[in-house]
Order: C-alpha cells, then sequence, then structure tokens
C-alpha cells in the first residue's frame, strides 16, 4: 500500500523500489555520508562514485546508472558494503544494476568488461569449468589485444600456469540446464 | 584436530595456480586431514556470473554445495577467495531466501542442497579446526627471520552480513601462524585493499594502479616476500610486478608465497626445486639467502 503510494507520488522512484524488491536493500536509508565512497579502491576511475549511484537510485535515474561505466568497473570487494553505517549492501545495488543492465539490453559503457565476464561464462557453459586458455585467446582475439599479451601469455604457459586442454564436467546436461535460462548469450 | 574435509578446488587450482593445489595437498597429509574432492564438481561463476545473471550465479555453487552434501560432507574448503565467497554468499541467500532456493533448486535438479554444509577458507581451517599449538607442534624448520606482509584481499574476511573468523579490516591469523614459526611479520595498512584480481585482463591499467600502490608499500614497509591465500590475489600480485615496473619504471622483485609454501617448508616438506617454477618473481635466492631451502 505504502509502496504504491509512493509510486504514484513519484513514479521515478519505482527504481529504488525495485531494489528494495529484488535485493531488499533500502536505499532510503542513505545519508551521504560518503563513507562508502572514501573506502572505494575503484572510485577513481569511475564517472559516478558508490554514494552518487545510491543517490541516483533513489531519484530513479535508470537510464543513467545503466549506461555508467562505475556499475562495470565496481570490483566487488565490499569495503562500501562492510562500511555504510545504515547497512546498505551498496554492492548487492550495483550488481542488480548490472543484471538489469544485461537483462535490457543496455549497450553498455564499458563493453570489454562485460564480454570479458560473457566469454568466461560461455566456456563454463561449455566445459562446466573455465577454459583458460581458449577464453582468454578469444577474448584478446576480439578486442584486438591478442599480439600485445601473447608474450605474457606465453610466459604463463611456460610456467606451468595454463592448462593446454579443458578440463570437462562428465554430467554436462545438468551444467547445460544450470545456464538454459540464463543471460549469458549462447 | 579434524581429520578429513570436503574440498572443492575450483578453476584456478587445476590451471593458472596448480602449485597451490599442490602445496596445499602436500601440507594437509602432512597434518594428517584427507581432502575429499567434491566428485564432478563445477565452475562457481567466479567473479563473473553474479555481474550477468544472479540466478545463474547461485545456481552454480548450488550444484557443488548439493553434491558435497550428497556425499556426507560436513565442511567443504575452498581455497580460493573468489570461489570461497561465492560458495558461501549462495549459502546465506538460498537458506534465507525461499523463492531464489525454489528458482535454483529447480535449475540444479536432479541435485538439491538442503543448507547444510560448512564453507571454510584455507586460514579459518588452520586457525580454528587445526589450531595453531597443533601446528607449530609440527615444526621442523624455522622460517629464519623472514620478513613479510600478509595479504589477505578482499573476500577471505569481508563478506557483508557473514561473521568473519578474523577482523574484516584488520585480520592478524596469517601473522599468528607464521610468527611462531620463525618468520617476521611486517605490519602495513593494505593488507585487505583490493588487488583488482578479476579487472587484471579486461583493465589492466586500473589493476596496475592497484597494485602499484599494494607493491609499493610492501616494499616501502621493508617486506622480503608478500603472503596470500588466494590463487587470484597471488597471480595478480606476482604477474602484474613485471608490468608495473616496466610502465612506472619501478624495480619490483618482491615474491608472493602461498601460506601453504611457508609452512610446508617449516613442517619439513621438501619438495623439488620444480614448486617454484610457477613463480612469475623468482622466490629460490630468497629462500636460499634464509636458509630455507
Ligand atoms: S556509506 Fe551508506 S549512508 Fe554513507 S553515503 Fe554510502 S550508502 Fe550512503
Ligand atoms: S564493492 Fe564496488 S563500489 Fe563498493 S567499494 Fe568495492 S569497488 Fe567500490
Amino acid at each position: 500500500m505504502e509502496q504504491k503510494a509512493e509510486e504514484i507520488r513519484n513514479p521515478e522512484r519505482s527504481l529504488a523500489l525495485m531494489v528494495k524488491e529484488e535485493t531488499g536493500e533500502n536505499v532510503f536509508a542513505c545519508y551521504q555520508c560518503l563513507k562508502c565512497t572514501a573506502g572505494c579502491p575503484m572510485s577513481f576511475a569511475m564517472d559516478y562514485p558508490p554514494n552518487q549511484i545510491i543517490r541516483m537510485v533513489q531519484l530513479g535515474l535508470k537510464e543513467e546508472l545503466l549506461n555508467s561505466k562505475a556499475i562495470w568497473i565496481c570490483s566487488s570487494c565490499y569495503t562500501c558494503s562492510v562500511r555504510c553505517p545504515n547497512d546498505i549492501h551498496i554492492a548487492h545495488v550495483i550488481d542488480f544494476l548490472r543484471n538489469l543492465a544485461i537483462k535490457e539490453k543496455v549497450k553498455t559503457a564499458e563493453e570489454n568488461v562485460v564480454l570479458f565476464h560473457e566469454m568466461f561464462l560461455q566456456s563454463v557453459s561449455k566445459y562446466g569449468r573455465a577454459y583458460e586458455a581458449q577464453f582468454l585467446s578469444k577474448y584478446e582475439m576480439k578486442t584486438g589485444k591478442l599480439i600485445k599479451n601473447m608474450v605474457s601469455g606465453l610466459k604463463m604457459f611456460l610456467k606451468g600456469r595454463m592448462a593446454i586442454l579443458p578440463q570437462k564436467v562428465k554430467k554436462m546436461d545438468e551444467i547445460k540446464k544450470i545456464f538454459s535460462g540464463s543471460e549469458v548469450p549462447k | 584436530m579434524i581429520q578429513e574435509t570436503g574440498y572443492y578446488p575450483g578453476c584456478s587450482l587445476h590451471a593458472s595456480s596448480k602449485n597451490l593445489d599442490i602445496t596445499l595437498k602436500d601440507l594437509f597429509k602432512k597434518l594428517g586431514i584427507k581432502l575429499n574432492e567434491i566428485p564432478d564438481w563445477n565452475c562457481c561463476g567466479a567473479s563473473a556470473a553474479h555481474c550477468i545473471d544472479e540466478i545463474l550465479a547461485l545456481s552454480l555453487p548450488a550444484r557443488d554445495l548439493a553434491r558435497a552434501e550428497k556425499e556426507g560432507f560436513k565442511t567443504v574448503l575452498a581455497p580460493c577467495s573468489a570461489c570461497y565467497q561465492r560458495l558461501v554468499v549462495t549459502h546465506e541467500i538460498l537458506v534465507k531466501d525461499p523463492k531464489k532456493m525454489e528458482k535454483v533448486e529447480k535449475l540444479i535438479s536432479p541435485n538439491s542442497y538442503k543448507g547444510t554444509i560448512v564453507i571454510k577458507n584455507i586460514m579459518d581451517l588452520l586457525i580454528n579446526d587445526v589450531t595453531i599449538p597443533e601446528i607449530v607442534a609440527r615444526k621442523e624448520k624455522d622460517l629464519n627471520g623472514l620478513k613479510f606482509v600478509a595479504y589477505y584481499g578482499c573476500w577471505l574476511t569481508r563478506i557483508p552480513r557473514v561473521k568473519s573468523f578474523d577482523s574484516v579490516e584488520n585480520p592478524v591469523s596469517i601473522e599468528n601462524i607464521l610468527k611462531p614459526l620463525g618468520a617476521e611479520p611486517i605490519d602495513w595498512p593494505y593488507k585487505t585493499d583490493c588487488c583488482g584480481g578479476s579487472f587484471s585482463i579486461s583493465k589492466e591499467e586500473l589493476v596496475i594502479e592497484l597494485d602499484d600502490k599494494i607493491i609499493s608499500m610492501a616494499d616501502k614497509v621493508g617486506a622480503e616476500c608478500i603472503v596470500t591465500t588466494c590463487p587470484l590475489c597471488q597471480t595478480n600480485l606476482d604477474v602484474m610486478q613485471e608490468k608495473i615496473n616496466k610502465i612506472k619504471g619501478k624495480d619490483f622483485n618482491l615474491p608472493v608465497f602461498y601460506i601453504t609454501e611457508l609452512l610446508g617448508i617449516a613442517l619439513g616438506i621438501k619438495w623439488s626445486s620444480k614448486i617454484w617454477r610457477y613463480h612469475m618473481v623468482d622466490p629460490v635466492d630468497l629462500l636460499k639467502s634464509k636458509r630455507l631451502i
């Protein structure tokens, strides 16, 4: 009831209510103390630091958030979440925003980060485990970094730190099922 | 002391961090603890799945937990901090949120998770289940004043709303184990700072900034090496030094050890010299100068 009234008063706020519903996080508890941003290791490279992300969720600035670099640059280190005096799990809210950007097929501001996640997961969907040598070279081919990173890749390989052959889960039908309805591109 | 535990190696320990798998198994053998690998385990989704699709990120670890439960395991050791974190978060969410549990159960069937597994990282297991006196009682070699900084990274102690086995932001368990074995811990401010491990490929330029800060501080406080438990942290801090040296004109040469390697030495395990070849920054000179190999 209270939620409905809130939505009617201010439709923009439905993003915050959606966050509350999906993640259980109450962004309205934030009083902009900036503790999250002060401890964030990635804020130096973000367009919107974590305190602003929370404010923007309050204001319903969905498009700006889903198009931001910040949501993809967050390393999920959880520093903000354990320090927030109002117990807002900020990193969980950021995960929600990332998931939403993927679901709504937004052209993300950090395409390589997303591509990396997706190629990693495609590898898992195929073998049940990550096959580093293959997905890394595929990723680097696609992003044009193959030559640049060949030397370090080769060094890892020579050090025995890159498996030549994939390890495969036996019950691949179970893995396929887990991936069946997922947002990972085929 | 525990006699056995379930074991989830995760992808890294079978590829880029084989040396952690090897040294951990040897160490636990020495301690008399049997590691029971989860049969036909799958990747936990690591730092990727939760960014893309939450239900996928819960279902992948849930299948592993279900398989561990079916084997009758009570505890599961996950040495990689990313795996550890994903297993713990999955367990916590599934036991508290019946709606998500229902969705996940559908995807992982015929497996099913009841929520009975206790997930452990290496330090939790060593400190609370093995205990420091039991480890010290097995000491065969003094670590001869090896000066180290302990690097815990993000998720070993920092998982929101989950009780940590050690202080969240100023943990001391690595120091507390290695000190009575003769190594010399150096206090420093970056114990739990993020190394950017998950971005080492896709955002290398940012990771170089983070790691330059961490390694510079380790160097500045006079550490001869860094000690960690996590394969992602180890790989990242180890691999990045050469790049930082090139790009930032530095001269870092700080070996990054796994706790299992130093504990193994102290407990008298004699590894062939091959084990040190996995390291990008060669630790052999340092170990020789301290008469540890
Ligand atoms: S730490 Fe919490 S209350 Fe403070 S600004 Fe960040 S989100 Fe808001
Ligand atoms: S979890 Fe993300 S937003 Fe929070 S402190 Fe870490 S990098 Fe910053």
